[in-house]
């Protein structure tokens, strides 16, 4: 079985995505940005923006068929393979990470004194299986899902209207420019995340219609994540003077106790389905980088094995809050390298045409 | 065949669900009302009413000075901590003890003054069981006894009526409508001091009141009337650096959520003349430094005042209220706390928190200087 993901799929994946590893990263793991958390994200935006102009013009170049198939062709067999292995250890740590904090957002709604097994499990077989179905199956429902979010959004707006309180999101620079600048660098290390979705497309016929295949989807995913991030910081004062843990950040975003109770089902189903794309769709990643790593490996084997994989990292400290925000500060520049160093080897081995189309 | 590996697959998910550890609701014991006292030992003891399932069917035996009240099971718990006290009170009461559906905290004066108050709030605020958005209350004796004389008077369920009940006093003004979630978020933050309803049992008011004014010096302890229902709620208790540091009666609780912009209507007596007021926000909030370097806050309070059977003395309600309220502000300044909400509106001219806090708004707070107006409509309805 071969994994597939159509590019035109790849957007509102991206979307549904992204959006949702940003915002738990930016509010749930990095809670000393306070209320100035959506300033990082739309900075992470601005630092992302040439990784996403660089594969909207691979994509323009090359012809149709599979991203990471011309870039091997372009930058050579050897290293595009070595580099689809990191990332996909990279997408496993990323599976393992969000889905502790599914489980995490488990406990803490349910109230169960469940176990972690218990409560990943399930959602590493369901999110298996989700991947199991191929990306064209992953992407529509993703687009479906992109459709059903503004709708919640507004509900959850609207019920917590009153709750907002703009004088909130002052002093604008929260915690200073230099936290935000810190924070910016991990924000756009999780939007860089888009670039692993685009390797892992290929062109289809609506693709080829598409001008910024990349780029557009970040653009729409940071200003979506930097107004949602604002929206939260209105909900009340920074929190300066406490820890600021995990559990403290889920209630606030959750329950909040200012809002209506009537919002929090709007917006319980707006995480947890957005957290369960997030797990779904870095499974599938993880999968699909394996299967280009090792060409040969069947589908469903990749599938079984990224989420078992997945599984075991979730059970160990290395998916906790403090590991994740460490590391947080250098995705950027590991994927920024891996995907520079792609795109750049054709140029670095000589020739004006970086990307020659394939026949 | 793939059918019947993804069925198979489905069904495995389900036996390893999380859900199959589902907790029905007869096996939970969900209180209602969550009280908190120091001990003369200096430990924390809380006191919950639960709702009894099956209405007057004692099941426990662990009615402890209910008052009579056979529906609601009152269990109470003492712990060095927080923390210990809920786990002795997991142990007495038999049902895993839920406070997700608590609708008003209260919480001893005594306790509020001591310093163990403000571990006591983050110990809450951390709870897995998120109780936020429940009413915090300082009651002047003790929680456990207030806890105990909570009672449905009116023909309600007293999780029903604890709500109906704040919301009348909510919009008559003399409470705040604090929950715990707008107290803790203000304690730990650096913008204004967080406040929290005033209460007390009384079984007998004075006999007269204690002023002409309908509001004014009006404590939870000396309300003139008598009900069934013991438990009053007046006034307002501030707070400063995680510590209750003083209260407010009746008619300054009306004026503190005037200023905060709280739609509030409440009942006003000018020399014996009744005047129903209604709040309308405040209007041209202004926070500067004058040449002298002293700080200066300057803003509009709104009015609208109803003309029952003939026209209020306009002129003279002003000078009334203005004087009302610049006594209000320098007794704020004097105890060094902030409960107006002006601090958010004057950390806006800053770039960072740090800035922010090198300011020094408490300090700045205590001895700035006012320009109050007050603005009132007269309108016919």
């Amino acid at each position: 079985m071969r994994l597939t993901l159509p590019l035109s799929v790849a957007r509102p994946l991206i979307f549904a995505t992204v959006s949702a590893r940003l915002i738990m990263g930016v509010f749930l793991d990095m809670p000393w940005l306070y209320n100035a958390g959506w300033i990082s994200a739309l900075a992470a935006l601005v630092l992302c923006v040439p990784l996403g102009m660089l594969a909207d013009s691979f994509t323009r170049l090359s012809g149709p068929g599979d991203i990471a198939g011309a870039l091997e062709r372009e930058a050579g067999k050897a290293p595009t393979r070595i580099i689809c292995g990191a990332l996909c250890l990279l997408a496993i740590y990323e599976t393992a990470v969000t889905a502790r904090v599914l489980s995490n957002t488990v406990r803490h709604v349910a109230l169960s004194e469940a176990s972690a097994i218990s409560l990943l499990l399930p959602l590493l077989i369901v999110a298996m299986l989700a991947a199991y179905f191929n990306g064209l199956a992953l992407g529509s429902a993703a687009r479906i899902w992109v459709k059903i979010i503004p709708f919640l959004l507004l509900i959850v707006i609207l019920l917590q209207m009153k709750s907002y309180h703009a004088a909130w999101l002052t002093p604008v620079l929260g915690p200073g420019a230099e936290v935000l600048a810190t924070g910016a660098v991990s924000a756009s290390g999780w939007l860089s995340l888009t670039a692993m979705i685009w390797l892992c497309a290929e062109k289809d016929d609506h693709a080829a219609s598409l001008r910024t295949p990349v780029l557009g989807p970040v653009l729409i995913t940071g200003i979506y994540c930097a107004l949602v991030l604002a929206l939260l910081a209105m909900m009340s004062p920074p929190s300066v003077r406490t820890d600021l843990t995990r559990t403290y950040q889920l209630d606030k975003m959750l329950a909040n106790g200012r809002a209506s109770q009537a919002s929090q089902l709007p917006l319980i189903i707006l995480w947890y389905n957005s957290l369960i794309f997030t797990v779904s769709t870095n499974l599938f990643l993880g999968a699909k980088l394996m299967q280009l790593t090792i060409p040969k490996l069947d589908g469903r084997l990749a599938v079984l094995l990224a989420g078992v994989a997945a599984g075991a990292t979730a059970m160990f400290g290395l998916a906790e809050q403090g590991t994740t925000v460490e590391l947080s500060q250098w995705l950027f520049a590991l994927v920024g390298a891996l995907f520079a160093v792609l795109l750049l080897l054709p140029v670095l081995k000589g020739g004006k045409k970086a990307c020659a189309r394939s026949k | 065949m793939r059918a019947l590996k993804i069925t198979a697959l489905l069904l495995l998910a389900a036996f390893l669900g999380g859900c199959t550890q589902a907790r029905q609701v007869e096996s939970i014991a969900f209180a209602i009302i969550l009280g908190a006292d120091l001990t003369e030992e200096g430990n924390i003891e809380l006191t919950v009413q639960i709702p009894k399932i099956g209405g007057k069917s004692s099941e426990s035996g662990q009615d402890q000075g209910g008052g009579g009240n056979s529906d609601y099971l009152i269990a109470s718990a003492r712990g060095a901590t927080f923390t210990d006290a809920l786990m002795a009170l997991e142990i007495t009461v038999p049902r895993d003890l839920s406070l997700t559906q608590v609708k008003l905290m209260v919480v001893s004066e005594e306790l509020a003054r001591h310093e163990k108050f403000f571990n006591f709030a983050e110990s809450l605020a951390k709870l897995d069981q998120s109780c936020s958005s429940a009413y915090l209350a300082v009651c002047r004796d003790s929680a456990k006894e207030f806890v105990s004389k909570q009672e449905p008077v009116i023909g309600m369920r007293v999780s029903l009526g604890i709500l109906a009940m704040f919301e009348h006093h909510r919009t008559r003004g003399y409470i705040t409508g604090a929950n715990f979630a707008d107290f803790y978020y203000d304690g730990v933050s650096v913008f204004s001091d967080p406040v929290a309803i005033l209460c007390a049992t009384t079984k007998e008011g004075p006999d007269e009141p204690t002023s002409e004014s309908s509001l004014e010096d009006i404590m939870p302890e000396n309300v003139p009337a008598e009900s069934e229902n013991e438990n009053e709620y007046v006034g307002t208790a501030l707070f400063r650096d995680g510590l209750m540091v003083g209260e407010l009666d009746g008619l300054e609780t009306s004026l503190v959520n005037a200023v905060r912009g709280a739609p509030i209507f409440f009942g006003y007596s000018l020399d014996g003349f009744p005047i129903s007021l209604q709040s309308h926000d405040i209007s041209g909030l202004e926070i500067y430094e004058d040449e002298n370097g002293t700080t200066r806050i300057g803003f509009t309070l709104r009015f609208n005042v109803i003309a029952d059977l003939k026209s209020p003395p306009v002129e003279a309600l002003k000078e009334t209220l203005h004087a009302d309220l610049l006594r209000l502000l320098e007794k704020c300044q004097t105890l060094g706390v902030e409960p107006f909400g002006f601090a958010s509106h004057a950390a806006t001219r800053f770039a960072s928190l740090a800035d922010w806090l090198e300011y020094d708004w408490p300090e700045r707070f205590a001895n700035a200087e006012f320009d109050v107006d007050i603005d009132i409509t007269v309108t016919d309805t």
